[in-house]
């Protein structure tokens, strides 16, 4: 997902000078190139994160469009106070990119986990946030960014259970709304970002056991699609799946949009559980641990259904 | 500076002063210390420093001042009616009045000549050196002057800030510490003292110099040098008195928070009309 960012990204470098990219030390083997081809709009600021974010807003306010890349747990945590008062209440045009998403340095434990990252982003007044859940939807997410102006968050994470892939069959032309990738009638799943192949087969597992499920991609979780997602009610199970806290991300965007004092579907968020995993390992392991893993979600998904009635 | 001008700075200091104190006490509001000490630079800079057109305040060569201290945005204001951004009587009618853009904290957006939404601590150096980058970059001749709160200093960010500009010879930049020794809740060198300020920015690669932060000659021939040095950001520590030209709000850090009443307004009038 990296590569296909980088790679949009310096497309859309070549074509507009006015484009200045921040690291804050981070993109080692990958921004090089950028670098290279443009050292008078590549700026590595050092590990100063506040600092690249101030200095982000006064490139913005100069006449720059900006991309400020980090790492996710620290691109949006350590300096959100800067990207609060001096990105986001002034509506600069700056894309904050956050790598490593979610689980994605397993092995380095909560320091380098970025659970929280969407939840503090989607607080934040203009503030747009996507979660690309494949090459293709990374691909339309950048060029979107790219293209609009305002703040936004990028989310890059890692795709779970195998290496990064293309899922959809061709890029799809609006990453805004929901991606419809599969129909189904007994229940609804929703992915965000990294858990969509997860999701998919989810569905697969489901249907072996009888039961149809349609599934969507969410690669946009602000401004969330109200229209799209109201129209789910018609489910009586809508299922939000995430490489986040269970509190403020994607779930809680579907959850505020569906829950609106009058009758609605089951929701069913599934997500990081709100505990800090302190154990080392494999990113599957840790999805494990907070119930994302294939088996537990379907395990999840026959519960819920089996209380609803069915 | 010849004599003439100095009475003249001294008289429109004044009138700045009378401001400040006007706006702050119809409203009630804080920091009015904070804006008496900064006030002179604020004065200087804007009359004599800064190539500005207050008629354009977004001119695209225009030098570019961020009030990193925020709080002191009643002197900021009270210098750009001064300077013609706006009107002063439009200023005393608004200022922190329901629905105005004349906020107690300097915000982008409302009020013309102000660059940045600043007062929270630490933020003004990062944006001031961002524009520092584009002026160089694009190129334009824009100067950036960043006046911080000596208080700012103890924030990590202003300090990578410094870092940062040292080591990106940043020379299109200049920070004034409005040093008044005093922080929110005492004085700086019992809370966190800063010294030695001067070494620890030549330390990080910058040109320091220090004047009395109330004396406009001193002011002219320092600013006059500017840059100090090719290839180097400059640091002019600017001593200054907090409350400074209302002998009671002097170096008493209360007024940080406290707003005159009326025998207090009315005893500070007199002294700033003698």
């Amino acid at each position: 997902m990296r590569k296909t960012f980088v790679k949009t990204v310096t497309k859309f470098m070549r074509e507009d000078s006015s484009i200045f990219f921040l690291t804050a030390d981070m993109g080692y083997g990958l921004l090089e190139g950028l670098a290279q081809e443009f050292p008078d709009r590549f700026l590595n600021v050092g590990v100063s994160e506040a600092n690249s974010v101030g200095i982000a807003a006064g490139l913005a306010l100069s006449g720059y469009k900006v991309v400020f890349y980090a790492q996710a747990a620290f691109a949006t945590m350590r300096c959100f106070e800067q990207i609060r008062l001096d990105i986001a209440s002034n509506n600069l045009d700056i894309n904050i990119v956050g790598t490593s998403a979610g689980f994605a340095l397993s092995q380095y434990g909560v320091s380098h986990f970025a659970l929280e990252d969407v939840g503090l982003m989607r607080l934040l007044p203009n503030m747009k946030i996507f979660c690309p859940g494949d090459l293709y939807e990374t691909e339309s997410a950048t060029e979107y960014i790219m293209t609009n102006k305002g703040p936004s968050y990028l989310r890059i994470g890692r795709m779970s259970g195998g290496p990064d892939i293309n899922i959809h069959r061709e890029k799809p032309s609006s990453v805004t709304g929901l991606l419809k990738m599969k129909d189904g009638k007994d229940l609804v799943i929703i992915a965000s970002g990294t858990m969509l192949i997860k999701a998919l087969s989810v569905s697969e597992m489901l249907e072996k056991g009888g039961i149809s499920s349609s599934v969507f991609s969410m690669p946009t979780v602000k401004p969330a699609e109200k229209r799209a997602i109201a129209k789910l009610r018609k489910f009586p199970l809508v299922v939000i799946i995430e490489e986040h806290f269970i509190t403020g991300g994607a779930g809680s965007a579907v959850s505020e949009i569906l829950w609106d004092g009058r009758s609605g579907p089951k929701l069913l968020r599934l997500g990081c559980p709100d505990l800090f995993p302190h154990v080392a390992g494999s990113r599957e392991d840790l999805l494990r641990r907070c119930g994302l893993s294939v088996e537990k979600m379907v395990s999840s998904i026959k519960l819920n259904l089996k209380n609803n009635g069915k | 500076m010849t004599d003439k001008e100095l009475l003249q700075f001294k008289s429109e200091a004044k009138k700045i002063r009378r401001t400040i104190l006007e706006v702050i006490y119809k409203v009630q509001a804080s920091h009015i210390a904070s804006a008496l000490s900064v006030a002179d630079l604020l004065l200087y800079l804007y009359k004599d420093v800064l190539r500005i057109d207050p008629r354009h305040p977004q001119k695209p060569d225009r030098d570019k001042l961020i009030l990193s201290k925020g709080w002191a945005a009643s002197a900021l204001y009270a210098v750009l009616a001064c300077r013609g951004y706006f009107s002063e009587r439009y200023l005393k009618d608004n200022y922190c009045s329901d629905g105005s853009p004349f906020i107690g904290i300097t915000t982008l957006g409302g009020v013309p000549g102000i660059e940045a939404t600043t007062g929270s601590m630490g933020h003004g150096l990062p944006i001031g050196i961002g524009m520092a980058i584009a002026a160089k970059k694009l190129p334009k001749p824009n100067r950036v002057f960043v006046i911080i709160s000596d208080g700012e200093l103890d924030e990590g960010s202003t300090w990578e800030g410094i870092f940062f500009s040292g080591h990106h010879k940043l020379d299109n930049l200049v920070v004034v510490i409005d040093y008044n020794k005093f922080q929110a809740s005492g004085t700086t060198k019992e809370i966190l003292d800063p010294e030695p300020i001067k070494a620890k920015f030549e330390a990080f690669k910058w040109s320091v110099k220090r004047i009395d932060g109330h004396d406009f000659g001193q002011m002219k021939d320092v600013f006059s040098e500017i840059p100090f040095e090719e290839g180097k950001p400059s640091l002019i520590i600017a001593d200054t008195i907090k409350g400074r030209g209302i002998s009671f709000m002097e170096n008493k850090n209360e007024w940080h928070y406290k707003a005159p009443n009326k025998d207090q307004f009315t005893a500070a009038l007199k002294e700033l009309i003698s």
